[in-house]
């Protein structure tokens, strides 16, 4: 029997990790996204910038107001919140156009006909359309499958392959979130605009000459006939410096039997197309981390993903190395006496520093990604701040170990790409920490993305999901 | 004094009373063997079972599992052997979270505990005070009640295993926003049927048909039946079985302005307890813990020859530098 002393102790182990630092113009490094824009500027601007941002909205229900609040804003800035607008902070010449749409024709129940209504007002009030961007003020809406404005609004631009931003009347239209919600919406344009705010500065600790990429692996339940099921599996492929790269679906629709085929064949062609189009040179070693969230990857998938890898790297020539790693949310609760975090009132938060890692059990770690982070002030001074309200969970981390596969990143490694992902924060300026990282942060939209797709493949609109989406909208994130 | 601190977790001990535990053994080495027999021995004979699906620590793959009677097995054929395994191990921790499941169930039916929809699903059961904490004004449409969500983890502490409870605490608000209830208060409010149709239909409901939830439109109400349009079928269901979701801003406007239904207080109530930090978040689960699964008499649990107590203090963390694999 265990010692009564030690009855409610658990000795576990515990690992500190830093939050990384990110990068931004001139490869200047910062802890916030904040301090790092205002001061330094982006990373990298988008290739092709569009020319207008045209602020699409009802001719009616106090929308105008709020579109008139947003242009104001985004040209002059919004105080402290977003200081100084648009072209000054992300160097780029572009106007705000508002342009109002008949509000007969706006129906949030009628999600296709209101979306359609919308595109056609863009299209009549912008002629070149590559020039002009969308952004969509309308209301707030439950994102579902196929009854939601906002994933209807989002697939018509799409489909056309235009990037668009939803911006909702409930946020903006009040002050209190209004003034926190003005910067992540403009970052938000420019990374659907095709520019990099920033990246990683810190690296995964992996030799120069070897290349690492993080793959989101997502899989969409789709209903296309009554009471049928199938599947598509979509993947995101992210550089070790947090660079996206691009989305991939199966091209068609699987039966549940044929998942393993299915993730082996996806994988394959992600791994491919990164190493050809994007890697420079050849590699000593390709380390490919999977990140996916929601079901239990059965040794059928597990093995499905090893032989892709192994097929990829006799192709190649070259080694590739597959790690799996699981990340869920938890009901877990965990409240530290020695925080550096105060509330405004001074008040001890017992917030757990963000970067701390527990080792519940092998192959199972708690890592805290909301809680206690540090930031970097106006001045450039870093401290410690709530990065959430109540009482944050830790997210789950599970490593899954495959069997006949020689490992050479250890745990912690492989937590540590789960946490630099989730700096890869683009919708948010003040949580420099995102609770998911963005490698499947997306997993939900693309899922209800995907089965409208899938749809559309259904009624004879093509024979590959891939082809549905532009060839000029997949070098841009935009679907965050 | 040198004071050392850990982290404090939401996580407390299942102490068994005795070191093992006589439970039922079936062999079985296929996943999807294991799982039929579970639920043939669960559904078909009313006993206790959980998997293992393969060899750790010394127990074998195949199903475990306890029954109040044992003949019947016998008599139907179907082959076991009873086995002496440690009554904290990986696979007791199904049997435990069962053995919780039937008792909250018990109680559940007395109106001692509230269950909601789908309380136990992927392991976790949710299970809420019976009183509620408060009330909308002034036709209760809303309820707040705090629920315990419950796992039961194995953990291996310095080779030895133990089993523990996983408790979380969530104020979870509950509504009879049943086309019936809301119909009810437009009449007696003075609306003609024309003008709740008009005032009904530019929301989002929820349909039950035939015990599915299907998000539907609703075209219009006649007597205590509704039309309702899923998909692209017109369909006629219950007042009683279409519930009108009440998050869109334009919905709520609604709830508050027609029905004159005051909500913002439960809100205000739900959100600032929402807000509690880490250890007074702790703290109160530690209290509900108590009243709701010691006090109601959840815990102590039998299984077989084993009696399984709750302790009430939370657990401590101290993280010590760890072998990397």
């Amino acid at each position: 029997m265990s010692d009564p002393n030690l009855e409610n102790v658990l000795l576990l182990p515990g690992y500190n990790l830093d939050v990384p630092r990110l990068a931004f113009r001139g490869d200047a490094p910062a802890i916030s996204p904040y301090y790092g824009l205002t001061i330094y500027g982006p990373y990298e601007l988008p290739p092709e910038p569009p020319k207008t941002i045209t602020l699409l909205y009802p001719n009616d229900y106090g929308f105008g107001e709020v579109a008139k609040k947003i242009k104001e804003a985004l040209e002059g800035g919004y105080r402290g919140y977003f200081p100084r607008g648009f072209k000054d902070i992300f160097q780029l010449d572009v106007d705000v156009e508002m342009i109002d749409m008949n509000s007969t024709k706006y129906d949030m129940l009628n999600p296709e006909t209101t979306a359609e209504a919308f595109y056609n007002r863009f299209t009549e009030a912008c002629k070149d359309i590559d020039s002009c961007f969308p952004l969509i003020l309308m209301n707030k809406v439950p994102r579902g499958l196929y009854e939601s404005l906002y994933t209807e609004v989002k697939y018509r631009f799409t489909i056309e392959g235009i990037s668009s931003q939803v911006a909702t009347y409930e946020v903006f239209s009040d002050e209190s979130q209004f003034k926190w919600s003005i910067f992540p919406l403009v970052l938000q344009i420019f990374v659907k605009m095709g520019g990099t705010p920033f990246l990683l500065y810190d690296r995964l600790n992996i030799p120069e000459d070897e290349a690492t990429m993080i793959i989101g692996v997502g899989l969409s339940k789709v209903p296309l006939h009554a009471k049928e099921k199938r599947y598509v599996g979509f993947a995101l492929a992210f550089e070790a410096n947090g660079r996206w790269r691009l989305v991939r679906w199966n091209p068609q629709p699987y039966n549940k039997e044929d998942l393993p085929h299915m993730l082996k064949g996806l994988v394959y062609n992600v791994i491919y197309d990164v190493l050809k189009k994007y890697v420079v040179g050849k590699p000593k070693k390709v380390h490919v981390i999977v990140h996916y969230t929601g079901k239990n990857v059965s040794v059928a998938e597990e093995n499905a993903l090893r032989d892709a890898c192994q097929k990829i790297g006799k192709v190649l020539n070259t080694d590739v190395i597959p790690y799996l790693v699981k990340i869920q949310e938890s009901m877990y609760r965990l409240s530290s006496e020695d925080t550096p975090c105060t509330d405004r009132s001074g008040q001890r938060t017992y917030l757990v520093k963000v970067g701390t890692v527990i080792g519940l059990k092998e192959d199972l770690y708690l890592l805290q990604t909301t809680g206690c982070v540090p930031v970097q002030t106006s001045t450039g001074q870093i401290m410690f701040r709530p990065s959430a309200h109540g009482a944050p969970s830790p997210i789950i981390v599970s490593i899954k170990r495959m069997q006949e596969v020689r490992y050479e990143l250890n745990d912690i490694e492989l937590v540590k790409s789960v946490l630099y992902m989730a700096r890869m924060n683009y919708a948010s300026i003040n949580n420099p920490v995102s609770k998911i990282p963005i490698s499947v942060k997306y997993s939900k939209e693309l899922a209800y993305m995907t089965a409208r797709l899938t749809y559309r493949l259904s009624q004879g609109g093509g024979n590959d999901i891939n082809s549905l989406i532009p060839e000029k909208l997949k070098q841009v994130l935009w679907f965050i | 004094m040198i004071k050392v601190s850990g982290f404090t977790i939401n996580l407390f001990r299942v102490k068994a009373n005795r070191l093992s535990v006589e439970v039922g053994y079936i062999n079985l080495q296929d996943n999807f063997k294991i799982n039929a027999t579970i639920h043939n021995l669960e559904h078909k004979y009313k006993c206790i079972a959980g998997p293992q699906y393969s060899s750790y620590r010394g127990l074998e793959p195949g199903v475990y599992f306890v029954c109040n009677e044992y003949e019947i097995l016998t008599s139907d054929n179907i082959e076991y052997s009873f086995k002496a395994v440690n009554s904290s191990s990986y696979v007791m921790k199904y049997l435990v979270l069962k053995a919780i499941v039937r008792k909250v169930q018990e109680l559940g039916s007395e109106g001692k505990l509230f269950l909601p929809r789908n309380w136990f699903a992927y392991s976790q059961i949710t299970c809420c005070e019976s009183e509620a904490l408060e009330y909308s004004e002034p036709y209760k449409l809303f309820a707040l009640r705090p629920c315990l969500i419950l796992r039961v983890e194995h953990l291996l502490v310095r080779d030895e295993d133990r089993l523990y409870l996983l408790a979380d605490l969530k104020l979870k608000r509950f509504n009879s926003l049943t086309l019936s209830n809301i119909v009810k208060i437009l009449m007696e409010k003075g609306y003609d049927i024309p003008r709740v149709n008009e005032l009904l239909r530019a929301h989002y409901y929820t349909c039950i048909d035939k015990e599915n939830k299907v998000s539907c439109r609703v075209n219009k109400v006649e007597d205590d039946k509704v039309e309702v349009i899923i998909g692209n079928e017109r369909r006629s269901l219950s007042a009683n079985d279409v519930v009108l979701n009440p998050h869109p801003k334009h919905t709520r406007d609604f709830i508050e302005k027609e029905l004159s239904e005051k909500i913002s207080e439960v809100e205000e109530l739900q959100r600032d307890l929402g807000r509690q930090r880490p250890k007074h978040k702790i703290d109160s689960i530690k209290n509900y813990v108590e009243k709701l699964l010691k006090e109601t008499g959840v815990f102590p649990i039998r299984l077989s020859n084993v009696e399984y107590t709750l302790e009430l203090s939370p657990q401590i963390i101290f993280p010590r530098g760890g072998k990397v694999r």
